[in-house]
């Protein structure tokens, strides 16, 4: 299989920055990051290519998951456990978005709140208007998950500001902390 | 009657739950405001992704990104045939014209600063110069003539181009241009701050001899522009697509 010449790779990635960059942005949790991880998946898809038959949208959304995968894994020297799949939490640290001097709408310090795996299966579905089973496929767990994700992610995320259940664990200065989570 | 859970309301919000079941739903949410404030508050949860989504979408896209689309696939030798494509689409300029260096200056008073000595290109012959806010001339071009575009100034006696767009590694897009009278010509490297266009480079060259039909640069002040932004760029030229987007964004895209 031949794969994308140079030029139409980046001409289609082109097409998709914006929806890649909302992506990364439900990973990561908040922009700065969000942006670093944007440009380390371009990197690789243009370092690596792709096949000429690959619908890019999909090709570069599971580029991106697997680099933040790849991102988290290096960060999270503290688990030694194995992580196949994303860690169980992971909370932003809304401090540390505001030192590298972006200012955070509510709805952002909102977001950052959600745990990583809540925030990707509303961005996929709510925002991108995914189908469930596209969000499953990509994301590599059963339908079922995405459905009990996404309502968990709207709960947690309606809870927000209406009642002090903090759930935004402060990590030291690191700006995105995995966690384990008590009981779930 | 049956339980709603959360995960029916959130399925039947994105119009994943089978018919039945949606059914149910809808009869509940008719009789119960319960049912109805937890849906408006799954509501309100995605209007809150969708805020925050087009909150970071609405900033900048980092130019370094911008550059790794942007560019033609080619390595940064590629910039010597990104200057000569675009310079190669410009006419040049006749020896007819009248205008000198000196129009330029009365052109774009106060935005220029060119240097004065005579002879060959040389480091004594780089100015500083200042910055082009919108109004004057010479930040119009800049902001809206794709490269390779001539543009004429004056009463028609001299031009001033647009060679190539690139984003420089500080992030900022910058832009070469030429501008050309009868007697010298004038390669220089802009940079967009927020508001303005700020001169980082010029060199003066001048004319090979009145006599010549027309005038080139020398290759020594040509080599000079090209060192000095093949030291400040970030990946390669910007494609004309990119250009043109960038362009329609305001440089900066918000």
């Amino acid at each position: 299989m031949q794969g994308k010449s140079a030029t139409e790779l980046r001409a289609e990635l082109m097409e998709v920055l914006t929806p890649l960059r909302r992506y990364c942005y439900s990973l990561t949790g908040n922009p700065h990051d969000a942006d670093d991880l944007l440009q380390g998946t371009l990197e690789r898809l243009l370092e690596r290519g792709a096949p000429g038959d690959a619908d890019i949208h999909k090709w570069a959304f599971r580029v991106c998951r697997n680099k933040w995968i790849d991102e988290m894994r290096s960060r999270n020297v503290r688990a030694a456990q194995n992580i196949d799949e994303m860690p169980d939490a992971a909370v932003l640290d809304g401090e540390s978005a505001i030192e590298v001097h972006i200012e955070l709408s509510q709805a952002e310090k909102a977001i950052a709140s959600l745990a990583p795996e809540f925030r990707e299966v509303l961005m996929l579905v709510a925002v991108e208007g995914m189908k469930y089973k596209e969000a499953a496929e990509l994301i590599g767990i059963p339908v079922g998950t995405v459905m009990s994700r996404l309502a968990r992610a709207r709960q947690q995320l309606a809870d927000f500001g209406s009642s002090d259940g903090d759930n935004g664990v402060q990590g030291d200065n690191a700006k995105v902390v995995p966690i384990k989570r008590g009981g779930k | 009657m049956t339980t709603i859970t959360d995960e029916m309301l959130s399925a039947f919000l994105d119009g994943e739950l089978g018919a039945s079941q949606a059914d149910e739903v809808r009869v509940a949410l008719d009789s119960d405001p319960a049912i109805r404030a937890r849906l408006a508050r799954f509501e309100r949860a995605d209007s809150t992704m969708r805020d925050a989504a087009s909150a970071v979408v609405k900033r900048q896209v980092p130019q370094s990104v911008l550059a790794m689309l942007a560019s033609n696939g080619a390595s940064i030798a590629s910039l010597e045939a990104d200057r000569s494509r675009s310079l190669g689409r410009s006419r040049f300029w006749p020896t007819a014209i009248a205008a000198s260096i000196a129009l330029v200056v009365g052109w774009s008073t106060g935005v220029f600063y060119l240097g004065a000595s005579q002879g060959n290109a040389a480091w004594s012959n780089l100015q500083i110069a200042a910055r082009a806010a919108p109004g004057n001339p010479l930040f119009e071009v800049l902001e809206t003539t794709p490269s390779g575009q001539s543009v004429a100034f004056g009463e028609s006696s001299g031009s001033f181009q647009p060679v190539l767009s690139f984003a420089s590694k500080n992030g900022e897009p910058c832009r070469e241009f030429l501008v050309a009278g009868s007697d010298d010509s004038i390669h220089a490297v802009a940079c967009r701050e927020r508001s303005s266009w700020r001169i980082d480079f010029a060199v003066r060259s001048a004319g090979v001899g009145a006599n010549d039909g027309y005038q080139t640069a020398s290759a020594s002040d040509t080599r000079l522009t090209s060192d000095y932004i093949k030291e400040r760029m970030a990946g390669d030229a910007l494609s004309g697509e990119s250009e043109a987007e960038l362009m329609t964004e305001g440089w900066y895209g918000d």
